[in-house]
């Protein structure tokens, strides 16, 4: 167990700036716009046009606006609250998610294949860790350690917009409690996001696991060789057989970790609707279990898994 | 005394390349060994293959254990320093410490520190903020901090300074070897560790050409330095070489009578790096 803790806190400690910082930033920047756009004032709004809205003609700052917003909000019907938050939580997720897959995606190619390039393999070979070991740590951090990191963060920053929210709201005279704390989902909603990350990687895990396969067998550029096959076969049937059976596996499974998948049909929910369908991810997730082709892709991302772990016994030199 | 280590009939082949032709040894424990062999002769694929890091055929054994299936079980017995092991870039300090004693049960973190301490190596600074001289010293701390059964060195002072390799090879055999402890050292210096070292395995074109303890050497091999007037006699022994040093010609003889030999001038052992020399321009003729 302390050897497995140890490997994920490794993976964390080459990973800091992709894993820790850039969610922290993304945060970050949310805050940021959020400031701006209550401190503008009227003079540098209305060149830049940001920060501030339009009224019947009269421009006024964020700070008056979100103000008097929060009175009026306060008094909508509770669902129709708390389903305002919760959009505002799945926008703000969405930015997380993006990059968070970005940031798996490059962490899987190199994830078996830097230590051979820099050689720092054999001091890795040296101690008594197991290739499998080794090899399930990564799936581990990107399974259930990366989203851990990003959903802190995408949590952290739900949380700085309520309190801002909360401090503009006293300020204004609105009601904090009725417009910010009763409906706001801070607690499930980082929960939920958690939970739709883990079963979104289990439905990609056949593309995840072949970057992996990729990245333990490479001697060149991981990321051409990890597309340029997979292009290739896509091609190939299409050519021969006029069917795109592969590259539609392919883009299920590799998009799906992007983009919801509707997993009581196992259909996409269209890239558009992004936001709106986080929820339905979450509310179809256990409907996964019953869909053949779900625990076909996990077997097939072991036996990738697998052969990872096999090439890895004797890759040693790049 | 068991065996530690047990080869027979270890081969690997890169292509047409016979990296290992069938080699045959067994090292017990308590020893040190020097596997010495010019480039290329299949050093650094018997350490491989020793530590698990590559396919072979034959049979290797080494704490009882298969390299090739058990190498994480082995690692726990047997630590190394391979010559081109890189530690990891992003690595600070402090991190290997916590690493290696995460991972490995025989990890002693204060022997480590303390061996840092005799260096100038920062805890909080990344292994590529150091220099190579100073990583190549991080890398043995970690290593030398380990209770390890065998300890492989390939190279292990590359890059060092004498007074720094002087250092190293006395902790070495004060401080870390001892009876239950086996070493395997491979280097291009071969004086620097001719004391160390009781054991000799010379390798070359995949063959072992020599596997002798450092005390027999002198009932086997003896060389003898002959004035001009018994050159005909010294030649007619077969010597595996012949050199001239000042005007005066020095043999050196395997397996001839001692007694002989006293008749034709005087009797040295011969240097490490001279056998080595004689057995390889053996091998080649």
């Amino acid at each position: 167990m302390n050897t497995v803790i140890t490997l994920l806190k490794r993976e964390y400690w080459e990973n800091r700036g992709s894993f820790a910082i850039t969610p922290v930033a993304i945060g970050g920047f949310f805050v940021l716009v959020m400031l701006l756009a209550l401190f503008n004032t009227e003079h540098i709004t209305s060149t830049h046009g940001f920060g501030s809205i339009s009224i019947n003609g009269i421009s006024v700052s964020g700070m008056d606006f979100l103000g008097n917003m929060t009175i009026e909000f306060a008094n909508l019907p509770l669902e129709k609250r708390e389903n305002i938050w919760e959009l505002g939580f799945y926008g703000i997720s969405s930015s997380f998610t993006l990059v968070m897959i970005l940031v798996s995606f490059i962490y899987l190619l190199g994830s078996l294949y830097d230590d051979r390039k820099d050689r720092s393999i054999l001091f890795w070979k040296s101690l008594p860790v197991s290739d499998l070991l080794t090899v399930m740590s990564k799936v581990l951090t990107v399974i259930f350690v990366i989203p851990a990191l990003f959903a802190v963060a995408a949590t952290a920053t739900y949380l700085a917009i309520m309190i801002i929210a909360s401090i503009v709201a006293l300020f204004s005279g609105g009601s904090i409690w009725a417009s910010i704390w009763e409906p706001a989902p801070f607690l499930t909603a980082p929960l939920k996001l958690y939970f739709t990350y883990i079963v979104q990687s289990l439905w990609a895990a056949p593309f995840l696991a072949w970057l992996l396969l990729v990245s333990s067998w490479t001697k060149y550029k991981p990321i051409l060789m990890a597309t340029i096959p997979l292009a290739a076969v896509s091609f190939l049937e299409f050519y021969f057989y006029r069917t795109q059976i592969f590259s539609e596996a392919v883009r299920d499974r590799a998009f799906g970790w992007a983009v919801p998948v509707d997993f009581s049909t196992g259909q996409h929910l269209g890239t558009g609707d992004y936001i709106m369908n986080q929820g339905a991810i979450y509310d179809s997730a256990y409907s996964l279990l019953e869909l053949s082709e779900f625990w076909y892709g996990l077997i097939v991302a072991a036996l990738m898994v697998a052969g990872a772990v096999y090439i890895r016994r004797f890759r040693d030199e790049s | 005394m068991s065996s530690l280590i047990n080869a027979r009939g270890l081969s690997k082949q890169y292509g047409s390349l016979k990296a290992l032709d069938s080699v045959n040894f067994s090292i017990e424990s308590g020893r040190i060994v020097g596997l010495i062999g010019p480039n290329g002769a299949g050093k650094t694929t018997a350490l491989k293959a020793l530590l698990g890091l590559t396919d072979f055929k034959g049979e290797l054994e080494i704490c009882g254990l298969d390299p090739r299936s058990q190498r994480h079980k082995l690692m726990q017995h047997v630590s190394f320093i391979a010559d081109v092991a890189v530690l990891p870039n992003w690595m600070k300090v402090k991190q290997s410490l916590d690493f290696v004693e995460g991972v490995h049960p025989g990890f002693n973190r204060d022997r480590a520190i303390e061996m840092l301490s005799l260096t100038k190596i920062p805890m909080d600074k990344k292994v590529k903020q150091l220099s190579k001289g100073m990583i190549t010293q991080l890398h043995l701390a970690l290593v030398l901090a380990i209770d390890a059964k065998v300890l492989v060195l390939d190279e292990p002072t590359l890059g060092l300074d004498i007074l720094y390799r002087k250092a190293f090879y006395d902790h070495l055999l004060n401080d870390y070897f001892s009876e239950d402890k086996t070493i395997i050292i491979t280097t291009h210096q071969v004086d620097e560790i001719e004391y160390l070292l009781t054991d000799l395995l010379f390798i070359n074109e995949g063959k072992i050409v020599l596997d002798i303890a450092m005390d027999e050497i002198s009932e086997k091999y003896l060389e003898v330095m002959v004035g001009p007037e018994q050159l005909q006699q010294a030649r007619s022994l077969n010597p595996l070489t012949e050199r001239e040093v000042f005007g005066r010609h020095i043999f050196l003889f395997e397996s001839v009578d001692r007694a002989t030999l006293e008749e034709l001038g005087e009797i040295n052992v011969p240097k490490v790096t001279d056998l080595f020399v004689a057995k390889m321009k053996g091998a080649k003729s």
